[in-house]
């Protein structure tokens, strides 16, 4: 299974390396290779790709096509609501999307979507429901 | 009902939006922006204040702005140069407020076919009004889509052939298109159709009948419109 995490925020660390053993490999896609640098991952099965996260041409290049599932956690909400959608609606994928606002969470809740509430990510739980999908 | 517009995104167009609307006397008016500035700079030019900050994916904000109001009937617009916020805010107006009038801005042409998918099929493409005026008053029709076939952008195109195009005298096996696409028929300039087996060349001013991707409209218009 091929995952792509949008977005370089502690909670997407947290949940890359809560999957990592379960996946085949796991590609971080940011404008900014900071983060992921200072996060000193060393397993081969993790790797960095640059790029404007807004253009699609990115989102492609990273493995969007090869993805099995993508994970939209960037500091937005509106940035992760949007990009997982798109996943979701225009690539057949599945998705999973991290808010903040309790307000989204419930509207995107209702609206059948992955939602993780950025304040309560329970690795765990997300391991289990990645189990669950292969 | 009473109708209340909100609109998200204040920009070079909203002062004449507020002239423009004003003359059809539609109800309270209200724009919302996250840009201190934008807020400020709006409200100097009004004798009354009706720019409000805030963020438009906030529920809490949305519901100050009047998104919510008993005695009246909102009306939500979302304006900004963000695709994923207008997009937030529309679904936040029709699913959470349940507002019936959600129109969006959408600023990448890809996006059309999510934005419709999601619900908002009230949309204006920001590039359409001001390029294809210009283009179209160059003498060249742009692409039209006729038809969205799926969500992933997938449409039935109509596509003229201006006389300067280099397609013209060539049969569709010549023709090698670089990009994707379905050529059903075409339509010749007396109205009469020709589905794709029977075309023995391309003529000026026939319509071209097309399935691609929205991604390929400007690839169409140099390779069917342009001189290759």
């Amino acid at each position: 299974m091929n995952i792509l995490i949008i977005g370089t925020e502690v909670v997407s660390k947290i949940i890359g390396e809560a999957i990592l053993n379960e996946v085949d490999s796991i590609t971080y896609v940011d404008d900014s290779s900071i983060a992921y640098k200072n996060w000193n991952f060393s397993n081969p099965k993790v790797k960095f790709f640059g790029g404007d996260i807004n253009r699609m041409d990115t989102l492609l290049e990273a493995g969007l096509d090869n993805a099995d599932l993508v994970i939209a956690s960037t500091s937005n909400d509106a940035t992760n609501a949007f990009l997982a959608q798109k996943a979701k609606i225009n690539f057949e994928l599945i998705s999973y999307m991290i808010l903040q606002d309790p307000a989204l969470l419930d509207v995107y809740k209702s609206l059948g979507f992955y939602v993780i509430d950025f304040h309560k990510v329970d690795p765990q739980k997300i391991n289990q429901e990645i189990q669950k999908i292969q | 009902m009473n109708r209340n517009v909100i609109i998200s995104g204040i920009n070079n167009e909203s002062l004449f939006l507020i002239e423009s609307l004003s003359k059809y006397a539609i109800g309270e008016i209200n724009f919302i922006d996250s840009d201190e500035n934008k807020v400020r700079s709006l409200n100097q030019h009004q004798e009354n204040d009706i720019a409000l900050l805030g963020n438009p994916i906030s529920s809490e904000f949305l519901e100050i702005a009047g998104i919510n109001r008993r005695d009246s009937s909102t009306i939500f617009v979302a304006m900004t140069l963000e695709d994923s916020v207008n997009l937030v805010s529309c679904q936040i107006a029709l699913k959470q407020y349940n507002v019936d009038d959600v129109i969006s801005l959408v600023n990448n042409q890809e996006n059309i076919g999510l934005f419709h998918s999601c619900g908002i099929t009230n949309t204006i493409y920001a590039e359409n009004s001001a390029v294809e005026l210009i283009v179209n008053a160059s003498g060249i029709i742009l692409p039209l889509n006729l038809m969205d076939i799926n969500p992933k952008g997938t449409a039935l195109w109509s596509i003229e052939i201006p006389s300067t195009s280099s397609v013209i005298g060539k049969n569709l096996s010549d023709i090698k298109i670089p990009f994707r696409a379905v050529i059903l028929g075409k339509v010749d300039n007396k109205g009469n159709p020709y589905e794709a087996a029977d075309i023995e060349y391309i003529e000026e001013n026939d319509k071209l009948l097309i399935i691609s991707s929205t991604r390929n409209k400007d690839s169409m218009a140099r390779f069917f419109q342009g001189e290759i």
